[in-house]
């Protein structure tokens, strides 16, 4: 059995709960809205560095270089989506997986604020003492959960709809009056600076941050688990990363005993189910495992 | 009658077995940090092999009548930090084998199970590239298996002045233990007096660094010192010879792996005015010829020639710390800690081998083990000696060793400050 | 020998396999109207094929070229019939279509993986001639990957633009419905980009293999920038993928020439991100 509190599982469930997090907010953007969002790592990545930076080489307090942090996240997707939230979706999905890629370079190079690959830390939890990383898991908990539950209530409200409207028709809901370019540019700042947020608090959960960790595995795990949890769904995103993240990286590491020749493959064999699965799930079900569970009133 | 008998003696004879089986049912757990996956991934059979290998000749007569038992657990997914939780609470290994350069992500955690929970022993061969001052006291019962990296770096800088350099460019891969390399070579190189014309950075998994030769070209250097991967200085050689290139280079250990010449080409290293790489090396001893002849006889040799430095190494560490838990009579690693110098350095009876080592302490006697790797002995925060040469590539499947460096030294280098 | 003479003629040198692939990727995208992430593997294929016939069969090296980009083709075909055809018969929308080859990249590469190991293959059996051309060193092999992509985007010039399946194959790409009102073939038609796709990826992937190594993540690493240099070039256009190919070459040379090198890939993607915001906002206007 496993020990709820060890280091081990607070460390791996808050692991999956930035994940949880991270793939709602992408369900808010892409399931929703209808943006393509393929840099969530440089927003989460930005997140992380900036409070690690704003933390350890300015000395800021721990809230107030939070705070800043995500400030910094919400600025620079204000001006990325200025760029891209006009371009098709293909060349916003190019676009802004060229600005993650961006970020993680300037990472590596700019040494003297990040310490480039030799690592960057060591960063403290928010709160000292024994249970220090159980109250980090459990602000991530409270989070996650929160974000959750604005997804629910803002597909049933009217800005929900306008959104909705938006990804579906945008000329349509332009003639109708809707300044959709404003409406797009400051959701696709919130749900950014979300996902920057989330960024800053795994700086404490990993305690040393590296530029490998900002390469475009973070945006392809959170894709596939959107897709095959559902991305119209408000809970699309949780369903998804428990069954692909929670299931390989928390459950069958755990609990799964081979013996060492074979332990190696299992990543490898993550990866590719990982590439089956969302082919066949974007041939035979589009809107997840769990098939159309769109919200009435989103159709226009 | 016949069915009592019969239950009764099946009975006598589980009975005898479970106590056969509990004698060994309390193996010594080592849980192994290795890397199966990721741009490392290619070293996870070589070391679980050399740490095998090891682990089977101690097996032979293990320390407290308790065999080794190994978790070789792949970290190049999860990360360290997530492994190392999981083998130590999970596993409740009683030794936590090779940290590597993200030990610092997870370091506070570490020691302070240690501190409750009297375990892991924490030996590691990859420790070099950690903060000199970490390690070998019972608080943090770290002790490496090699010497530092950055001394290590100093040897390369030593060796190229040694061969009439006075001008260099240092070349390094975006990669955490590397880049701390070149730092230490920059150092290095100047407090020798050579004049570091550039120091350059490579991103890894490249097909071609032509550019980045030809800047470096461009100065004029006597030498130029690449700290980088095997494929990554073997496309550096290949693209020098390229462009007509004839220079002197100097590479660091990983460059002793066979990917090396066969990336570069022997004819684009042989257009070189000389392609050197300073590791490290064996001792003269008999514990070397002893090493060889099991190694070279052994499941395990295809991994690696026997002068391969991480298999010595290993072979070394795992002999240390087993000699050091029969010395302390328990698997507590603060106590552990306490023995470690103990049995590596003098005063005592040189042993060149683990089993002339357990049967010299089973018999009561001090030792001092002398490894394949050198002398083997440890300063005050778990850094051990080490012995540094030089090696050149004769053919695509065999190097030599060309000379011996001066490892007084090259200590002396490292500890050295930095000029103004 | 000036930084500049060095820097263009190194970035030649360097775009020859990369205008390989980008011909061939931009050719799916021009027919399909989506990018192939799974590209990637096309290339990465290529090179493990004529590993497979040059170190294993024992093929001289650039015999082994012809049965390798053959094969190569085969496999583009392959994709496009289970995979790609049947998701555009559903109605799979372009977002949708570049990840679901996302997805079929991670199943091509890591099935590769489970094959082939993280272990990296050479072509041990070849050694390269040395010359020296305009002050600048070359081998042989950058020689042969120069002609064959002279020779090779002259081929598909001609053939997009003066043959009558050329013709097909943009009628079907611009207008599909009257394309095939007028009785065009479009599994014959496509099929055929498809092949000759994927046998310019594997061309790609060989150079790229002989210049350094092999391993599963040859393609992988690349696709961002041939994605790029597609994109630049204008979708479909050979000449484009040319140009762009030497244009992004070069301006990697010339940084790495005189500062890290990273930055000349950062520069690459600021360009390219202001690239795409320039074409959207002409065709706008």
């Amino acid at each position: 059995m496993i020990d709820l509190l060890s280091g081990y599982a607070i460390f791996s469930l808050s692991t999956v709960l930035v994940f949880v997090a991270l793939a709602t907010l992408l369900h808010l953007q892409f399931g929703l809205a209808g943006i393509v969002n393929f840099g969530v790592v440089g927003f989460w990545g930005l997140g992380m560095y900036a409070f690690g930076i704003l933390l350890l080489n300015f000395q800021l307090p721990y809230f107030v270089a939070l705070i800043l942090a995500v400030a910094i996240v919400a600025l620079v997707a204000f001006v990325l989506g200025w760029v891209v939230l006009d371009l098709d979706s293909q060349a916003q999905l190019v676009a802004t997986l060229a600005f993650a890629a961006v970020i993680a370079d300037l990472v590596t190079t700019e040494k003297w604020l990040t310490k480039g690959v030799v690592g960057l830390g060591t960063v403290p939890h928010p709160f000292g003492g024994a249970q220090s990383a159980l109250w980090l898991l459990l602000i991530l908990l409270v989070l996650t959960v929160g974000v959750i539950v604005y997804a629910r209530l803002l597909g049933r409200s009217p800005f929900g709809r306008l959104l909705a409207a938006i990804r579906d028709n945008e000329v349509l809901a332009r003639n109708l009056g809707k300044d959709t370019s404003r409406a797009k540019l400051i959701f696709f700042t919130l749900t950014s600076a979300g996902m920057g947020l989330f960024g800053a608090l795994s700086a404490p959960v990993r305690q040393f941050l590296t530029p490998d960790l900002l390469g475009p595995g973070v945006t392809f795990s959170v894709w596939i688990a959107l897709i095959v949890g559902g991305k119209r769904w408000p809970l699309g995103g949780l369903l998804g990363v428990l069954l692909t993240i929670f299931v390989f990286d928390f459950l069958i590491e755990t609990y799964l005993r081979v013996p060492s020749d074979w332990a190696q493959i299992i990543p490898i064999l993550k990866l590719m189910l990982y590439g089956v699965t969302l082919v066949l799930v974007l041939l035979f079900r589009p809107f997840g495992l769990l098939g159309d569970r769109r919200q009435p009133t989103s159709h226009l | 009658m016949q069915k009592l008998l019969t239950s009764f003696g099946v009975a006598a004879a589980l009975l005898a077995g479970t106590a056969i089986a509990s004698a060994e049912e309390n193996p010594i757990k080592l849980g192994h940090l290795s890397v199966h996956t990721g741009p490392y991934g290619h070293f996870g059979p070589h070391f679980d092999g050399a740490s095998d290998f090891a682990i089977g000749l101690i097996n032979e007569n293990p320390p407290l009548g308790r065999p080794i038992q190994a978790f070789h657990q792949d970290w190049g997914t999860l990360g360290e930090g997530q492994v190392a939780r999981r083998l130590v609470e999970q596993e409740g290994v009683d030794i936590l084998y090779n940290i590597s350069h993200n030990y610092e992500s997870y370091r506070d955690w570490l020691l302070g199970f240690v501190a409750q929970n009297g375990r892991p022993a924490i030996p590691s061969v990859f420790a070099g590239s950690q903060r000199v001052e970490w390690g070998g006291t019972p608080e943090e019962p770290m002790f490496r298996g090699s010497p530092m990296d950055t001394a290590q770096a100093a040897a390369v800088a030593q060796h190229a002045q040694s061969l009439g350099a006075t001008r260099v460019v240092i070349i390094a891969s975006e990669d955490s233990g590397m880049q701390m390399s070149q730092d230490s070579a920059i150092k290095a190189a100047k407090v020798l007096g050579m004049e570091v014309l550039a120091d350059i950075d490579i991103q890894t998994e490249q097909t071609s660094y032509r550019s980045e030769v030809a800047r470096a070209n461009s100065l004029n250097p006597d030498a130029i010192l690449v700290f980088s991967q095997a494929e990554e200085g073997g496309i550096i050689v290949k693209n020098a010879a390229e462009m007509g290139m004839s220079v002197l280079f100097l590479g660091e250990p990983n460059w002793l792996a066979e990917e090396f010449p066969r990336t570069a080409t022997m004819g684009a290293i042989n257009r070189q005015k000389g392609v050197y790489i300073v590791g490290y090396t064996h001792s003269d001893s008999p514990a070397w010829d002893y090493f060889k002849e099991k190694w070279e006889a052994s499941d395990y040799a295809r991994l690696s020639p026997a002068g391969d430095s991480y298999t010595m190494q290993m072979y070394d560490m795992l002999n240390m710390t087993a000699l050091a838990i029969e010395a302390a009579g328990t698997t507590d690693a603060r106590e552990w800690a306490n023995h470690v110098r103990e049995v590596s350095m003098a005063p005592g009876k040189k042993v060149y081998s683990y089993a002339e080592g357990i049967a010299a302490l089973k018999a009561g006697e001090d030792i001092d083990y002398e490894g394949v790797t050198g002398s083997y002995d440890y300063t005050d925060t778990g850094v051990v000696s080490g012995q540094f040469a030089a090696f050149s590539w004769n053919s695509p499947s065999e190097w030599e060793q060309t000379a011996l460096i001066d490892g007084t030294a090259v200590l002396e280098l490292d500890a050295a400050p930095m000029p103004e | 020998m000036s930084v500049v003479t060095s820097a263009l003629v190194l970035g030649l040198i360097e775009a020859a396999p990369l205008v390989l692939a980008a011909m061939g990727f931009t050719l799916i995208y021009y027919l399909n109207g989506f990018t192939n992430v799974a590209f990637a593997e096309n290339i990465t294929f290529g090179a493990f094929f004529a590993v497979i016939f040059t170190s294993i069969l024992g093929l001289d090296f650039y015999l082994s070229i012809i049965p390798a980009s053959l094969l190569s083709g085969a496999v583009s075909v392959l994709t496009y019939l289970c995979i790609f055809r049947p998701a555009l018969r559903r109605g799979v929308g372009p977002t949708e279509m570049i990840i679901l080859s996302v997805g079929l990249s991670f199943a091509l590469r890591y099935g590769a993986r489970l094959i082939f190991g993280g272990d990296l293959y050479y072509f041990d059996t070849v050694s390269p001639e040395y010359y020296a051309f305009l002050g600048v060193g070359v081998t042989s092999f950058q020689i042969t990957a120069l002609v064959l992509v002279a020779v090779l985007a002259s081929l598909l010039y001609v053939f997009i633009y003066r043959t009558r399946y050329g013709e097909m194959m943009r009628a079907l790409a611009n207008n599909e419905e009257l394309a095939l009102a007028s009785g065009i073939n479009p599994t014959l038609v496509s099929v055929l980009i498809w092949f000759i796709a994927g046998v310019a990826g594997g061309l790609a992937g060989v150079f790229f293999g002989v210049f350094s190594f092999v391993n599963t993540l040859v393609g992988w690493n690349l696709i961002l920038i041939v994605i790029m240099i597609s994109i630049i070039g204008g979708v479909g256009s050979i000449r484009g993928a040319l140009i762009a190919s030497v244009v992004v070459g070069i301006v990697t040379s010339s940084i790495s020439l005189v500062a890290t090198p990273l930055y000349g890939e950062v520069l690459l993607l600021v360009l390219f991100i202001a690239f795409l915001k320039i074409r959207q906002m002409r065709a706008r206007a």
